[in-house]
């Protein structure tokens, strides 16, 4: 019997003490939150995840009328509210973090100079993220805690329109003091936020908010705009920019491919690199899903700085690549006069005549982009699945900065003076060859100098996703929007000849579906005016997510929705 | 004469031998020898009442014996000239009884245990045989060297017997030399050995499983069914023979009552099956513990063939097995080497699959003239005659330009043929077991090798799976009192595939019918910028090669006679490989132009390397205490501590632009980039150690009671919260066919009432090992600085340090019965499941700005039934067995707290509802304008092209509006609806078993009742997009003028700016729905047993040889036209489904 009992003892003692493992576990492949936050290195960390909040290039003028893909419910207001929304969610996933990072560098009393300026960083990208939520829903619900899942501010109301834009506009302020100069970017901190990117957000949000506020006669508008102009001036006056000119009159294009990453233009961009975080943007346009519209397409003066319909060198809509000749330089580096040879994406390395319909897919308006159409091989996709391509996004470059520069200015005192058109839209222009505007020649043409302002805005900055947001600021989303989206004149144009493409004819214009989808004047219709709205009390708002309604009482939705 | 015959004895004790089936066999060795100790003290206990008029003694007896728990043995031939007997007895002593009815007779009795020995009064010397007599004495054991108490030793021919003592040992004097003693034992084989010149003979007996004696397996030990108290179901190795099965879930599937398993896809070594025991009960999924001989293993890598049995605990059964039990638990028992000379045993089977259920494409011809509709319906122009000629003349392509929207720039094709059948093809799929196994006195042993293939049904590329399994299991006795059982096995799967199979998949559906394959200089043809699949087959190649090697030694010590010590120590080494190989390539356009391609989203070529290694370690020590007092009242106890752990490694290393386009090894990457450097890995380890105990008692075999506690500390909680659960669990059971008043009806052979609560927990769930405290997770590459690096970024994680276990509250009622000479038996199993601490991820608004962790706060019940019945009888040569069984379960969503985020279609919970139920409207289809109209004026929110034909939705809330959810603020409720369920429901199974002769015929039928799916993907509409080619199923099905009964709104091509209206003709609604139900032939299969004569000139012990067919029918509605095996999943793009196959194939089974 003992003999027994020895042995259990044994087996017991084994099987417990032996080889078992305690139950307080540690994690083997995660640093814990506890034991971060401790160095500026950990910060750094912390603040490089941010950078993921940047937006990339998309398609977001299609939401407008200056681009077009297929019927785009934003555009022809038939969208419809949501149960979830990535616009909502992820802006406050990304403040979250920003919080964190503001909250543990502000608890930390001895924090190094070096941890202030991943603060900084961490509050540039809070006032980022705000922007994102405000240019949408107006006033949202201000988090400035990192929350608990008991935290009763998941249950605030939302912070009224003032507050919001008030809270946005303080975080820039604050983080420019403690960001660094462009210059004084160290090589391996090429591409992460400087004062100047603060600076050019802070001037952005405040045009948006002023004009908005004047537009609907709110009497803060002119303070905004009063911070618009000195927020840009700084920008301007800091010397740290100026305008990409690196391939002389072709400068414009190479800016938005390989050639024009990190130039002294460049102010904010979201980074690219092949193999590391890459993106298929050229073989998504080649495929057709950014195509420019007709409204577009005539925006673009002539050469002598006259609108179209007032310039003698205008040269009608009759041939394929009649209209884009004697223009603004910038419409033929945007739009690709058809027939023109270039590297195409899925067509190999050679050069291939392009046409709205071949290579390209999508022959809806007729226009075929060329703005971001990269001329390396890899980078326009040919790649079974593309994802390849290095090319930056550029988010705020300085060309913008001098328009904001420009508009607030005669949207604040109604008038702009040469010297102020000298210091901004001038050097815009200069920069494609195209005649300055001056007071006089707006004078002499019997022009409007904002709308020409408002126009070379549009023009300079078409198709990089501002068009939506200038429509609804300036309050013409219901006259603009609801019009015929249109492409080229088909129908009595030489469009209905032949295009021969190895060998053969492929021209689908001449075809009965296109030829009866055109206006009287035989332009193509993509998309009729009739059946496109934009509700003034309803539709310059988007409608907040219905979960977050129900999960939030609190939560008001937006008016009409 | 039939008088010696032992079987002619049973025969005549039609009770003793439902005696003797009620007594339990292997586990409750150590009673047995108790209970014979205290037998007498328990039969003086027993009073009679009886009376005889003028019966035979053979009456007498019968009679004793159904009124009392003896059985009486004797031989024919002492009682033929007995006296008639009339008597009397009211509350008389047995002996008592026997005194006065064999007073008058020659003979008299002896008690051992319960029986009871009729022999003549003078015994001995009366023998006029007068051979050499002697004495004989050994020891009786079982298979596993276990001594035998309790065996009946009885020379054969005579009445002169003894019934073997606790150690399992016996000793006869006076036998003849020529004897012949026969050992026999309920639960064992009878033997009969001659005694010749041996003085002693030790036999083992080997088992013998039917019945309610079968030796079931539960929580730490084993019973005898017929004492089971819960819900529990078995299956024995048959379900593994004679069929091509390459996989343990495939045979598995409709083989269990309860147990129901779903096949993901027909992808070789990756069919990704999941396997639910009485439906869902947690929102984090539902997952059964496995335990292969007790210890936590793998179903897809064990070798079917060395499965002996399995069993699944159902109910409050499962509860001793505490933190992972809340879903079952499945206890596989691996087969063990029997005493004897060694037997050798071959195995094989050689396959055909043919691929099933393939996606049918409309026929050239077909889709034109759908595309045709498509496009009036938008008011586009259709197809032109001279299209329509060229594709009945099956005319030359037109490489001036194709005829289909957006797809002008590539050539006109106007051929028909079906991609199915240049890419899929038959594949062979083959088995080969050998094993080897035999024992000594103390010793058995089992060796098993086997080999599986499981080719692909692609006709290009290399695809396939092979498993190779090793098994030694050997077990030996070391001192009297310690047995060892030593299980050891290698696995191993390797499968290799194409390196862009899930590509080649993708792009199949959109390779339009009047594609070819080749361009005309006979390159493979790239069209519209997606891959041709058949080269996309060829390209790369992919390799996962996954082994485990498993140890497990359980040790069985006999302290005292009562108490047992086992401990098991069982370790698992796990080691996986995975190699992706994506060489550069070129696509050809028509006119021959290449474009070099690189697959994947990288800009040369590359491979990547996963290496992973796991350590799983489980160490179980129990004592087990047995005691049977007053002969009735049997206690057991049950205590032990386990502990088990996991650790996981893994490192990956991704290569870049490799010198050679056919070789890929590391060294021969690129390595001059910042950004070539990739490589990855990370490390996870977790820990349960639990305290565990039984307490079982029963009276008279008629109540049982078990109680079992567990509690467990899992590492995955907080330490607050590690030790907080305590799963106790009770079942009883009342044995009715032992009460006199169901003997009396003499109509059941087993009638036993069955109920059990227990509760059990979840660890398995959706969550980390370590979420209890905030971490710092590393992702992501952000390209910064110049030149850019990929610099990662840190976030902190959301943890909840007061998260639990998920308790689950099972409740089980339950009923066993066989009647007609246990021909026919079945069992009745009703259950109620309660989630009550469910673990759901709390909804918050999204101001929180990251993932909530989950929280105790959620509670489902699920409820539903097993039933399974099985009839077996022999004619003459002719023996036949039909069983079947059926399961309900369905579940409701009881409480989420508010976490009720429904949307259209398939909901995973809503409260109030099952689980993945689907939600939308009610519709129908616009028949004509005066219901347009009249439709248009009561919705305000329809689209502006709505038309004749399309489809309309009933305002269910009558708020003028089509809209999924309701308006608290104006009372409105949505005009969603439920729709059905995804869940399968009244799964059920059937088996046919035919042997004549040398021929056995059996056929197992397997399906589900109902089961409801709505497909969703680019191919579940008809021109979805108007460049995607539409299944064949929907032609003639979408509703034109001509063919208004069609199912289907007319079709509205998508892309071409009527995307609104599309959606709106395909919003989740009735008429979409798809009854899933099915009944299939899951095997056909044919056996020819060699003649033992045959057999015998070829020295084989026995020889069979089997046709088999696997999934050959099957009937479905919901098939869309054999495109979808009904089991395939739902809600994702479709046409990446591997096809399953049905199989044909020859066996071969064959034993030396």
């Amino acid at each position: 019997m003992k003999y027994y009992t020895i042995k259990t003892i044994i087996i017991v003692a084994f099987l417990f003490t032996g080889c078992t493992k305690d139950l307080d576990l540690i994690p083997q492949s995660n640093i814990s939150d506890a034991t971060f936050w401790k160095s500026a290195t950990d910060y750094k960390l912390a603040a490089n995840n941010l950078y993921n909040s940047l937006q990339g290039f998309g398609f977001d003028d299609n939401e407008s009328d200056i681009a077009f893909s297929r019927a785009n419910s934003i555009s022809n207001g038939t969208y419809q509210t949501t149960e979830t929304d990535g616009n909502w969610n992820t802006p406050y996933t990304y403040i979250r973090r920003c919080n964190k990072i503001i909250t543990k560098a502000e608890m930390d009393a001895g924090a190094e100079v070096k941890i202030k300026r991943f603060w900084a960083e961490a509050k540039f990208f809070r006032a980022y993220n705000y922007w994102r939520l405000f240019r949408l829903y107006g006033g949202v619900p201000l988090i400035t805690e990192e929350l608990d899942i008991n935290s009763k501010e998941l249950y605030a109301p939302r912070n009224n329109r003032k507050e919001t834009v008030d809270f946005i506009l303080a975080d820039l302020t604050e983080a420019v003091a403690s960001l660094p100069e462009k210059k004084d970017l160290s090589k391996e901190d090429i591409g992460r936020i400087t004062r100047g990117a603060a600076l050019a957000l802070k001037a952005r949000v405040a045009l948006f908010e002023g004009t908005w506020g004047k537009y609907r006669g709110d009497n803060n508008a002119n303070g905004y705009l009063d911070m618009a102009i000195t927020s840009s001036e700084s920008v301007i006056n800091s010397s740290q920019y100026s305008l990409y000119n690196g391939k002389g009159d072709q400068s414009y294009r190479y800016l938005f491919i390989e050639q024009g990453d990190d130039a002294s233009e460049c102010i904010l961009d979201r980074r690219y690199q092949r193999d590391i975080s890459s993106h298929d943007y050229t073989h998504s346009l080649q495929v057709g899903s950014y195509l420019p519209t007709k409204k577009l397409a005539d925006m673009y003066l002539a050469k002598d700085g006259l609108p179209i319909a007032q310039s003698s060198f205008f040269q009608d809509y009759n041939t394929t690549i009649s209209e884009f000749q004697n223009r603004d330089p910038r419409m033929t580096m945007t739009i690709l006069v058809p027939g023109t040879a270039i590297t195409q994406p899925i067509m190999g390395a050679a050069p291939v005549e392009s046409w709205p319909f071949y290579p390209q897919r999508n022959p809806n308006t007729g226009y075929i982009i060329y703005k971001f159409f990269s001329e390396d091989v890899i980078s326009n996709g040919l790649q079974a699945n593309g994802n390849s391509s290095s090319v930056d996004c550029h988010l705020i470059r300085y060309a913008e900065v001098l328009l904001v520069y420009a508009e607030a200015t005669i949207e604040r005192n109604g008038t702009i003076s040469d010297a102020d058109l000298g210091k901004s839209i001038n050097i815009v222009r200069q920069r494609v060859n195209m005649p300055l505007l001056t007071n006089v020649f707006v004078a002499a043409n019997g022009l409007d100098m904002k709308q020409e302002i408002r126009r070379e805005r549009t023009v300079e900055l078409a198709l990089e996703g501002f068009r939506y947001d200038d429509l609804r600021r300036w309050k013409i989303a219901e006259s603009e929007l609801p019009q015929d989206i249109k492409g080229v004149k088909i129908k009595g144009s030489n469009w209905t000849d032949p295009v021969i493409i190895n060998g053969s004819n492929k021209n689908p214009y001449a075809g009965a579906s296109w030829q009866n989808a055109t206006d009287v004047n035989g332009f193509i219709i993509c998309e009729k005016g009739s059946t496109r709205t934009f509700d003034p009390a309803k539709h310059y708002l988007r409608p907040l997510p219905t979960k977050e309604i129900l999960l939030n009482p609190n939560l008001e939705q937006n008016p009409g929705w | 004469m039939k008088k010696n015959d032992p079987k002619q004895r049973h025969r005549r004790c039609p009770l003793l031998r439902k005696m003797l089936n009620i007594m339990k066999v292997t586990t409750l060795l150590f009673f047995l020898a108790l209970m014979q100790v205290t037998a007498s003290s328990y039969s003086q206990q027993t009073r009679l009442s009886l009376k005889f008029e003028r019966e035979t003694l053979e009456s007498v007896f019968s009679k004793i014996e159904a009124n009392s728990e003896f059985s009486i043995f004797y031989k024919n031939e002492m009682i033929q000239n007995s006296k008639e007997v009339t008597a009397e007895f009211k509350n008389a002593l047995i002996f008592d009884v026997l005194d006065q009815v064999l007073k008058t007779e020659n003979l008299t009795y002896s008690v051992r245990n319960k029986l009871i020995m009729i022999v003549p009064k003078t015994d001995a010397g009366n023998e006029n045989n007068s051979q050499q007599q002697k004495s004989i004495s050994g020891k009786v054991t079982d298979s596993t060297g276990a001594p035998l108490p309790g065996v009946t030793v009885v020379v054969k021919g005579t009445t002169a017997g003894i019934i073997t003592d606790a150690q399992g040992k016996y000793s006869l004097s006076s036998i003849s030399a020529d004897a012949t003693l026969v050992f026999s034992f309920v639960g064992m084989k009878k033997q009969e050995i001659s005694v010749g010149g041996k003085t002693t003979i030790n036999v083992t007996l080997a088992e013998e499983s039917v019945g309610i004696e079968e030796v079931v397996a539960i929580g730490y030990g084993t019973k005898i069914k017929g004492e089971l108290t819960g819900a529990i179901a078995k299956t024995d190795s048959k379900i593994f023979e004679t069929r091509p099965v390459t996989n343990t879930l495939n045979a598995l599937q409709g083989a269990l009552p309860g147990v129901t398993i779903i096949r993901g896809n027909g992808r070789p070594g990756n069919n990704n099956y999941t396997m639910q025991i009485r439906g869902i009960s947690s929102y984090s999924g539902s997952k059964p513990l496995i335990l292969i001989d007790g210890v936590a293993g793998d179903l897809n890598l064990i070798n079917p063939s060395d499965i002996l049995d399995v069993t699944v605990l159902k109910d409050a059964a499962a509860s001793i097995y505490g933190a992972r039990a809340a879903d079952g638990v499945i206890l596989v028992t691996t087969r063990k080497g029997t005493k004897g000379k060694a037997t050798v045993s071959y195995s094989g089977n050689y396959g055909v699959k043919t691929p099933k259920y393939l996606k049918e494409y409309a026929s050239t011809l077909h889709m034109a003239e759908m595309y045709d509709q498509a496009m009036t319906n938008i008011g586009q122009p259709g197809v032109s005659q001279e299209i329509f000629d060229k594709i009945r003349a099956n005319a030359a392509p037109d490489v001036s330009g194709g005829w289909v929207k957006y797809l002008e720039g590539f050539p006109g094709f106007f051929g028909n043929h079906n991609w199915n059948d240049d890419v899929y093809g038959n594949g062979i799929q083959q088995n080969h077991n050998v094993s080897i196994s035999g024992g000594g006195d103390d010793n058995t042993y089992l060796f098993s090798a086997g080999y599986n293939s499981d080719e692909g049904v692609f006709n290009y590329g290399e695809n396939k799976a092979n498993r190779y399994n090793l098994r030694m299991n050997y077990d030996f006795r070391l001192f009297d009192r310690l047995n060892i059982e030593t299980r050891t096995s290698f696995d191993n799967q390797g499968v290799d595939e194409p390196g862009n199979l899930a590509e080649a998949l993708r792009v199949l559906p959109r390779m339009w019918n009047f594609l070819p394959v080749y361009n005309p200089s006979g390159q493979f043809y790239e069209y519209i910028g997606y891959g041709n699949p058949v080269q996309e087959l060829l390209i790369g190649k992919s390799t996962a090669k996954n082994s485990k090697f498993s140890t497990n030694i359980k040790g069985d010590l006999k302290i005292i006679d009562d108490l047992k010590l086992t401990a098991q120590v069982g370790f698992t080494n796990g080691y996986s490989f995975a190699n992706d190989n994506h060489p550069r390539y070129y696509r050809y356009a028509w006119e021959g132009g290449e474009t070099p391609v690189t697959t994947g989203r990288y800009s040369t070529s590359w491979a990547t390397y996963n290496n992973s290694k796991s350590f799983f370690g489980s160490y179980t020590t129990y004592l087990d205490y047995n005691k049977v007092l007053f002969n009735k009242h049997r206690l057991g106890f049950m205590a032990g501590a386990s502990h088990e752990e996991f650790d996981f490694q893994n490192q990956s290393t991704t290569g870049y632009n490799f010198l050679s386009n056919e070789l890929f090894t590391l060294n021969l990457a690129d390595r001059t980039k910042v950004e070539y450097s990739n490589f990855t890995g990370s490390a996870s380890d977790w820990a349960l150690s639990s305290y565990f105990g039984r307490f079982s008692y029963s009276i008279n075999k008629k109540y049982y009671l078990d109680f079992t506690t567990r509690i467990d500390g899992s590492s995955k909680f907080a330490p607050s919260k590690r030790w907080s659960a305590v799963f106790p669990a009770v079942s009883a059971a009342w044995n009715l066919s032992q009460e006199k008043f169901i003997k009396s009806l003499n109509t059941f052979d087993n009638l036993k009432l069955r109920a059990s609560w227990g509760q059990s927990g979840n660890q398995e769930l959706a969550f980390g090992n370590y979420d209890y405290f905030p971490l710092i997770s590393i992702t992501g590459k952000i390209p910064l600085g110049s030149p850019n690096s990929g610099l990662p970024g840190a976030v902190s994680t959301i943890a909840s340090e007061t998260r639990t276990w998920e308790t689950i509250e099972t409740r089980n009622a339950g009923l066993d019965f066989a009647v007609l000479n246990s021909r026919l038996t079945g069992s009745f199993d009703y259950y109620i499941k309660y989630n009550n601490d469910m673990l759901v991820s709390k909804q918050l608004p999204a101001t929180l700005g990251g993932t909530a962790p989950t929280q105790n706060i959620g509670k489902l019940e699920t409820k539903g039934w097993d039933i399974s019945v099985g009839w077996s009888d022999t004619k003459g040569d002719f023996k036949y067995s039909v069983s079947a069984t059926i399961s309900d379960s369905k579940n409701k969503m009881i409480e989420l707290q508010g976490n009720d985020a429904y949307r259209e279609g398939l909901v995973y919970a809503r409260e109030g509802y099952s689980m993945y139920s689907f939600f939308g409207y009610e519709d129908a289809i616009i028949q004509n304008e005066d219901q347009l109209a009249s439709y248009k004026a009561s919705i305000s929110n329809e689209p502006l092209q709505l038309s004749v034909g399309d489809m309309m939705y009933r305002d269910i809330d009558g708020d003028g509006k089509i809209s999924p959810f309701g308006d608290d603020k104006l009372g409105t409720k949505g005009d969603m609806k439920y729709l059905g369920n995804y869940l399968p429901r009244y799964t059920y199974s059937a088996n046919l078993s035919l042997s004549y002769k040398n021929f056995d015929f059996s056929m197992f039928l397997q399906g589900v009742g109902q089961r409801e799916g709505i497909r969703v993907g680019d191919f579940g509409y008809p021109f979805y997009f108007i460049w995607h080619q539409p299944l064949e199923y929907f032609y003639g099905k979408t509703w034109t003028p001509e063919n208004t009964d069609a199912p289907y709104p007319r079709i509205i091509p998508g892309g071409m700016g009527y995307d609104g209206l599309r959606n709106w003709n395909w919003k989740h609604s009735n008429s979409r729905f798809d009854n899933l139900a099915y009944l299939r032939i899951k095997t056909l299969t044919l056996t020819y047993n060699l003649p033992q004569s045959f057999c015998d000139k070829l020295k084989m012990q026995s020889a069979r040889i089997y046709a088999s067919g696997q999934d050959l029918f099957t009937i479905a509605k919901g098939t869309w036209e054999k495109s979808f095996d009904p089991e395939e999943t739902w809600e994702r793009n479709d046409e990446q489904t591997y096809p399953f196959s049905s199989v044909i194939s020859l066996g071969l089974d064959i034993k030396f």
